[in-house]
């Protein structure tokens, strides 16, 4: 030993297991800061890339400037690629809708063009076609194919090449022609959209760049349209949503500093005044009290010396889980996302919350160690000189005497009750409040509906032409997973008691009232399936008929009567206000209307189903028919919805197991501390059971505060969180979330539970000789 | 009758090199109501054989009888309810809990059995013990010799059959130390109980019915009183 600081590491090599709480305690807390910041971080680079590969990459798009203007704003120096796109549609190439597009090559990447074969369009008479077309036309790269412009003139050219479909182009079910900026000139008419694109440099001030070029170039604010998404995630967004949620980050990000600073804080001064009387003998021996608070932050700062790294190392895996679950749901999409992408600002985070907190944490174990009286620290009593004394005795008078300790135990120090109730409470408050983001990923993200198609096809005149042989045929199909059709007749005038209206009459079949049934608020599906002049009818605000209704239904073919058996809060239809949709099924449709034949059809592909069979069913469509292919679309919805439910159920488990381990550590770390006390109580003939039942009851009282204070605190939190993530856009009202602060507090009490049995274990194993013996 | 009986009581700690016989095969009984106390140099054993007497350490082999009770045979359970209600501990770090005043630290035992501690008893020990202005004082409030009168007190409210002190003097002063034990074996003549005490103060174990020495884990009988 060269220095009196040497004697921290000869310390923590024979209480190997006390040092190792307290540095697991700052392992977890580092954990949770690092994963947390972490996994937004990442959140915010996946967004950030599925933005930029369904939406392109893109911050402004200007529209109705010259071309000179135009080119003085691609040419400053914060702007990275900038270009026109000019759009137009009603083209045809052979028999089928095609639509036109037109930009400089440096642009065409950016714009979520992916070429697949050849080079891009040079010349003005070369063109790129989406593989599709090139698939189901029979045309090959280098062939001519002969395109119907908008305006009705014929054009010749020259295919160079084709791009990757889109899906925008496949639920459309419309060909996709790519031509040079020369090229698109040379046809675009009054009916083409011109619009100048620009994306600007990585890390340059978009903010101000957008205002100066809007006051440079005199533009209104309809010439001016920003990619609020895009500009939201790199931060520099002024959208009024968007500060709301910047808003809501800021909170979050508070919290997870307090809860962090809460766990060590907590663990570190427990780890202090378990050992005052130790200290008391280093001021016996010698040590003045500068030293004694020097030694104290020094072995914190060994603490976190260990703490620290294991913090960053597991909150680092957690994210790699995440990241690697995003590349296995899309690798086209995230494919480029680094599997063990590092994460710097939540290491640093990590780093500085842990060694600032462990400082800030022992200044004031610092003061209360230097403080103890070498005397009482030799005089003997055990627990004589310890802090956690309290002023009053305990109130033995109406409870049990274990009881009556537990509870006393649990609010000797003000401190330490402040500190547990403060980290329960935290981990409560964290969770309601991070659980907005579910509510928010709800509403932002539309997760694919079960009855969402992968195909559809459609009457091209919305009557019902399509005919029942078709139905069948297309079921038959071995692609096919299930096919289901719907009949639609519009705009019928209907009369009740109630009042007047018009309604959309639409059938189902059994997979669809099936799918109805998740949102029957009233009434019955299978009446409606059974009974032929049954309804089910749709909620909505103007909505005047309740069930039991009886409507009169006016037909071409006559007045029909049909009950309403049933209320559906919603519906996947649209309609004008005024007109009510009723949902019937198909032999009820038929009987009111007499007309035979699906307006739609609906499929869901099996799994293995291939593009060929994609192409027979789409050879059984004929020209009057519509035909939509949604499969890429769908598999995009689910791409989004997975981005965010990773991040966030991702935050919400670890949230849950960090109120786990904390709730274990404190009762752990708690108990040590009185370990001697324990002793005694054994001696003078406390029961096994007894003290199970005081270290429980200890244990409750912090979890009963816990959830109180969780609770008080967390329930406005939560319905400002709600305020700004979510009513404020989408207008949904706020609702005390009684399920969730059910489940976090049934998670708190569990974990109470269960933190008691190791701790009650470790006193009934311990020596009660050494105990009552010790000096 | 012997309330207290040891028979070929044996503790070994260690294996090999380091293997220490603590307690080599004692055998001695203690009769009821008299007062014992066992000298012998730091490290002898004393210590260790009472607490083997009182459960709160076993022995390697050998059993203890206590009012005919073998108390080795009991479960866990059972074994803290006997020695609550049967043994009254003296410890030289007097071992009060911090959190209770003197009047709770003195009824604590009972009130770990649920019972109602009879007022009148507990305002006795307290007038005998000197301790009844300060029953409401918490262990930090007091001197050292208050605190070991709180223990004494401790271990006298359940009546209980053995009082075991392990240097109960130890921390006091010779006045102190004199008041402490007068006051012992008053209560113990008083409520007839058996005490069994660890001293290094010859003047003290003078005070004794008989004297046990115990030299390297042997124990001698001494007979009458100390020399």
């Amino acid at each position: 030993m060269k220095s009196y600081l040497d004697l921290i590491g000869q310390y923590g090599r024979v209480h190997k297991k006390k040092n190792r709480i307290t540095v697991w305690c700052i392992a977890i807390a580092v954990c949770l800061v690092t994963a947390i910041f972490g996994l937004a971080d990442m959140a915010v680079r996946a967004q950030t890339i599925y933005q930029i590969n369904s939406q392109g990459n893109w911050h402004l798009i200007i529209k109705n400037i010259d071309e000179e203007k135009a080119k003085l704003i691609g040419n400053r120096v914060d702007v990275a690629v900038s270009g026109w796109v000019l759009q137009g549609s009603n083209g045809i190439l052979r028999d089928k809708p095609l639509a036109f597009v037109g930009m400089n090559e440096a642009l065409a990447p950016e714009m979520t063009l992916v070429l697949q074969d050849g080079f891009y369009p040079q010349k003005s008479n070369e063109a790129l076609l989406n593989n599709l077309a090139m698939k189901q036309k029979n045309i090959s790269v280098g062939d001519t194919a002969t395109v119907t412009l908008p305006n009705g003139e014929q054009k010749e050219y020259k295919i160079v090449g084709s791009f990757k479909d889109m899906s925008m182009l496949l639920k459309a079910d419309t060909y996709g022609l790519v031509l040079s900026e020369s090229g698109i000139r040379a046809i675009a008419d009054k009916n083409f959209i011109a619009r100048y694109y620009i994306q600007f440099k990585h890390g340059a001030n978009m903010r101000k760049a957008i205002d100066e070029i809007k006051d440079n170039y005199h533009l209104s604010e309809d010439q001016v349209s920003e990619n609020a998404v895009l500009l939201g995630l790199t931060g520099q967004s002024r959208n009024s949503y968007v500060m709301y949620l910047y808003r809501t980050a800021a909170v979050f990000f508070v919290m997870v500093l307090t809860a962090g600073v809460l766990m060590i804080a907590s663990s570190f001064n427990m780890s202090v005044l378990e050992r005052i009387q130790f200290f008391g003998l280093l001021r016996c021996l010698g040590a003045s009290k500068k030293q004694v608070k020097k030694f104290v932050l020094t072995e914190g700062i060994h603490f976190s010396l260990n703490g620290i790294p294991i913090g960053l190392l597991l909150g680092t895996l957690i994210l790699w889980g995440s990241c690697a679950f995003l590349k296995y749901v899309n690798p086209a999409f995230f494919g480029d996302m680094p599997l063990f992408g590092i994460s710097w600002i939540s290491l640093i985070s990590g780093v500085v919350v842990g060694f600032l907190t462990v400082i800030l944490a022992s200044l004031s174990p610092c003061k209360r160690a230097a403080k103890v009286s070498p005397l009482s620290a030799v005089t003997g009593n055990v627990g004589q000189s310890n802090v956690l004394q309290s002023k009053r005795a305990v109130k033995t008078m109406h409870k049990r005497v274990e009881i009556a300790m537990g509870i006393h135990h649990a609010f000797v120090s003000k401190k330490n009750i402040l500190l547990m109730t403060g980290s329960f409470a935290m981990s409560i408050i964290l969770f309601l409040t991070f659980h907005v983001t579910v509510d928010f990923m709800h509403q932002a993200i539309q997760p694919l509906k079960p009855y969402a198609p992968d195909i559809s096809v459609i009457s091209g005149d919305n009557t019902t032409s399509l005919s029942e042989d078709l139905f069948e045929q297309i079921k038959n199909n071995p692609g096919v997973n299930r096919a289901y059709g719907r009949m639609f007749a519009y705009d019928i005038p209907a009369t009740s008691t109630q009042g007047d209206g018009k309604i959309n009459l639409i059938s189902y079949e059994k997979n669809q009232f099936e799918w109805a049934k998740k949102q029957l608020t009233e009434g019955s599906v299978d009446e409606v399936v059974k009974e032929e002049d049954k309804v089910l009818i749709v909620y909505s605000d103007d909505l005047k008929w309740k069930k039991g209704d009886r409507i009169d239904l006016e037909f071409p073919s006559g007045e029909k009567n049909v009950e309403i058996a049933g209320i559906l809060s919603s519906s996947p239809f649209d309609s004008a206000p005024g007109t009510q949709t009723v949902i019937c099924s198909e032999k009820t449709f038929k009987k009111l209307t007499g007309k035979r034949g699906y307006t739609i059809i609906d499929m869901q592909m099996k799994k293995d189903a291939s593009d060929e069979t994609v192409s027979q069913i789409r050879n059984m469509t004929t020209s009057q028919m519509r035909f939509s292919d949604r499969r890429q679309g769908n598999k995009e919805a689910k791409t989004a919805f997975y981005t965010y439910a990773i991040f966030i159920y991702g935050f919400l488990v670890i949230i849950g197991s960090i109120t786990v381990f904390n709730i274990i550590n404190s009762m752990n770390v708690s108990v040590s501390s009185r370990m001697n006390q324990y002793g005694m109580m054994r001696a003078v003939g406390m029961s096994g059971k007894q003290l199970h039942r005081m270290v429980t009851t200890e244990a409750v009282t912090y979890a009963v505060c816990g959830c109180l204070t969780g609770c008080i605190l967390g329930m406005p939190l939560h319905r400002f969180i709600f305020h700004s993530m979510i009513t404020s856009h989408w207008g949904l009202k706020w609702q005390p979330p009684f399920v969730v602060l059910v489940f976090i507090i049934g998670v708190t009490f569990l974990a109470t539970f269960l933190s008691v049995i190791g701790p009650v274990k470790k006193i009934s194993k311990m020596d009660i000789v050494n105990v009552v013996n010790a000096q | 009758m012997e309330l207290l009986e040891v028979k070929n009581l044996c503790k070994t700690y260690g294996k090999g090199d380091t293997k220490v016989e603590a307690l080599k095969d004692m055998s001695f009984s203690v009769s009821k109501g008299e007062f014992v106390a066992v000298v012998g140099e730091s490290g002898s054993g004393k210590s260790t054989l009472l607490n083997a007497i009182g459960a709160l350490d076993t022995p390697t082999s050998g059993k203890v009888f206590i009012d005919g009770k073998d108390i080795f045979s009991m479960g866990e359970e059972k074994l803290t309810i006997f020695r609550r209600r049967n043994i009254g501990f003296i410890f030289q770090s007097y071992n009060l809990i911090p959190e209770l005043n003197v009047e709770q630290n003195i009824i604590f035992p009972l009130l770990l059995d649920y019972q109602k501690p009879n007022r009148k008893y507990v305002e006795e020990i307290l007038e005998v013990l000197g301790l009844r202005d300060r029953k409401n004082y918490l262990p930090r409030q007091l001197s050292g010799g208050q605190q070991q009168r709180v223990a004494i007190g401790r271990a006298l409210i359940t009546h209980p059959m053995l009082i075991l002190a392990d240097e109960p003097t130890g921390n006091l002063d010779s006045k102190n130390s004199n008041d402490v034990v007068t006051l012992l074996k008053a209560a113990s003549r008083r409520y007839q109980q058996t005490i069994l005490m660890i001293t290094h103060n010859k003047n003290i174990a003078s005070m004794a019915d008989r004297v046990l020495q115990i030299s390297d884990g042997i124990l001698t009988d001494l007979g009458g009183r100390a020399e």
